[in-house]
């Protein structure tokens, strides 16, 4: 394990050349960064030509937001010799309550945030965005999800009957 | 903004990950429609979630899983789910597609089954899956209790195993279970034991418990870090070598004692002790007298309606830095207090006692 050091800053660069300057901590946060800082420990300046800056910035505000909570749960733990039940419990329903205020985005951040999140490999912030993503889905149907989304139906009407017809199993009415 | 279809446009990883939320109903009827990126994507579903509840019969249920499973790609499934609420007169078809469900090595297999006049019998495949990290099984059939038979056990790779409702669980398939789940580290049981005489594993870290039979049994886990036990049955359960015990959370349903109990016997070595109802209060004034010093106890929470069996308790806990009483009822004074008057404990390092009331009315 490489050392772990708090004050390092790391550079991360958006696909448009912007800069943003995080603690080494807030970048581990991201498998993807700390498997390269693991490699090469002495790396301060990388380069993410997937990631936008606004996503950058977002996905940087979640490892932000989570390290701090992390950091203040292990802090109370330390001060008080074993954690409090009651106070962990609040703790972790204020960030529950954080990432649904996060995960108030219309679909193309939440997209690209899922993109983002995949690439970066912030476990965390995959599952929330994917859960999110689910449930925008959820027992809608085929033209509420393409409002939804704004996905362009490019099958012709003999298309789709074609396919009803070749899947008859998967539209039988349950009603 | 130009409408710009990002989701379509997600790779198929994040985007089968997204699916693995919805039922396969879900995700075939609703998506294969969307447009030409769509068409055929659910056939690479990486988890398979059948709910019968979302058919209104039998028949179209069973036609939907047999073609999703004859048409979908040959991969291997993170996640088979299967909830049937079957009434048909058999359960061929679940055998299959279970057969088709191990075959593709699943990480995660769900079976919540139930069933009139009929019961499915788990196939020893099921128990012989090594790609398994958590299994659950779930039967409600209304002819009684069903035992687990399998051959032999062999779940390498099984971490999570929860089993409930009408399944009973005897010492023989206990005895396969847990020479066959090295790692197994979270029980659920919420079943019948009838033919259960011990729980006794290398691996398990933590155990819940929903007790339903009075048969005697016990509990003889060194690895075990948290022990949790609805309506447990004093005098019945005893616990032995929780040697690595932190926490444990025991509410009592009523204590039969033909001798002397050794739950909180058992229990001696926890840092957190819960007792969720009063009548725990039972089990003090039978088992204390047998009990050890509770050493490493730093926090009781206890339901309580008086505190001389709490007094008594504290007598076994000198390094206590949190008590936190509940009453329910108003507090009982007149009967306990002779006793109250003669008791003495010494806790130097209790920091915290929390008190909490609760009328009896707000109980109801």
């Amino acid at each position: 394990m490489a050392r772990s050091s708090t004050e390092n800053m790391i550079t991360l660069m958006s696909s448009d050349g912007e800069e943003f300057m995080v603690t080494e901590k807030v970048a581990r946060e991201c498998t993807t960064i700390r498997n390269m800082l693991e490699d090469d420990c002495v790396i301060t300046n990388i380069p993410l030509p997937n990631v936008t800056s606004d996503i950058l910035s977002m996905v940087i505000e979640y490892c932000m937001e989570h390290v701090a909570a992390a950091e203040k749960a292990a802090a109370e733990t330390a001060e008080k010799g074993s954690s409090s039940a009651p106070a962990a419990a609040k703790a972790n329903k204020d960030l529950e309550e954080w990432d649904k205020a996060f995960m108030n985005v219309d679909v193309y951040t939440l997209c690209d945030l899922i993109l983002a999140a995949n690439y970066l490999n912030v476990s965390g912030l995959l599952d929330l965005t994917i859960q999110t993503a689910a449930n925008l889905i959820k027992g809608k149907s085929p033209e509420q999800i393409r409002k939804t989304f704004h996905i362009q139906n490019d099958l012709s009407l003999e298309e789709e009957e074609k396919i009803r017809s070749q899947t008859p199993w998967a539209f039988e009415k349950s009603e | 903004m130009p409408a710009v279809d990002r989701l379509s446009n997600l790779p198929d990883v994040p985007l089968l990950h997204i699916m693995s939320f919805l039922t396969t109903k879900d995700v075939v009827t609703n998506t294969c429609t969307l447009s030409k990126r769509w068409e055929n994507f659910w056939t690479g579903a990486t988890s398979l979630i059948f709910d019968s509840h979302e058919f209104n019969d039998d028949l179209k249920f069973m036609n939907f899983v047999d073609n999703v499973l004859a048409k979908r790609q040959n991969l291997n499934l993170d996640t088979f789910k299967l909830v049937w609420n079957n009434n048909t007169s058999t359960f061929e078809a679940a055998e299959s597609w279970l057969a088709h469900a191990v075959k593709a090595k699943p990480r995660v297999l769900i079976l919540i089954i139930s069933g009139d006049d009929v019961y499915l019998e788990f196939s020893d495949d099921v128990f012989m899956c090594e790609s398994l990290e958590e299994l659950k099984l779930s039967t409600t059939f209304s002819g009684g209790f069903y035992p687990l038979k399998p051959k032999s056990v062999k779940l390498n790779g099984l971490k999570k195993l929860e089993i409930s409702r009408d399944i009973n669980l005897d010492d023989d398939f206990m005895k396969k279970l847990m020479g066959g789940s090295p790692i197994l580290e979270e029980l659920i049981l919420d079943c019948e034991f009838e033919g259960l005489s011990i729980i006794s594993s290398q691996s398990v870290k933590k155990l819940i418990l929903y007790c339903h039979a009075t048969d005697k049994f016990q509990i003889s886990i060194p690895s075990l870090l948290s022990l949790y036990i609805e309506n447990a049955v004093p005098g019945r359960i005893s616990c032995k070598n929780l040697v690595s015990l932190v926490e444990a959370c025991i509410s009592v349903d009523r204590c039969l004692y033909d001798g002397s109990g050794t739950l909180l016997n058992g229990l001696s070595n926890a840092e957190e002790l819960h007792f969720d109802n009063i009548s725990s209060v039972a089990m003090f004034e039978k088992e204390l007298p047998n009990c050890p010093t509770f050493y490493n106890l730093k926090e009781m929470n206890c339901h309580v309606d008086s505190f001389y069996p709490v007094a008594r308790f504290l007598q076994y806990a000198p390094n206590l830095e949190k008590l936190t009483l509940r009453y329910y009822f108003e507090l009982k004074c007149d009967s306990y207090y002779r006793h109250e008057r003669d008791l003495y404990f010494s806790c130097e390092k209790l920091k915290m006692v929390e008190i909490c009331y609760s009328s009896p009315d707000a109980m109801e």
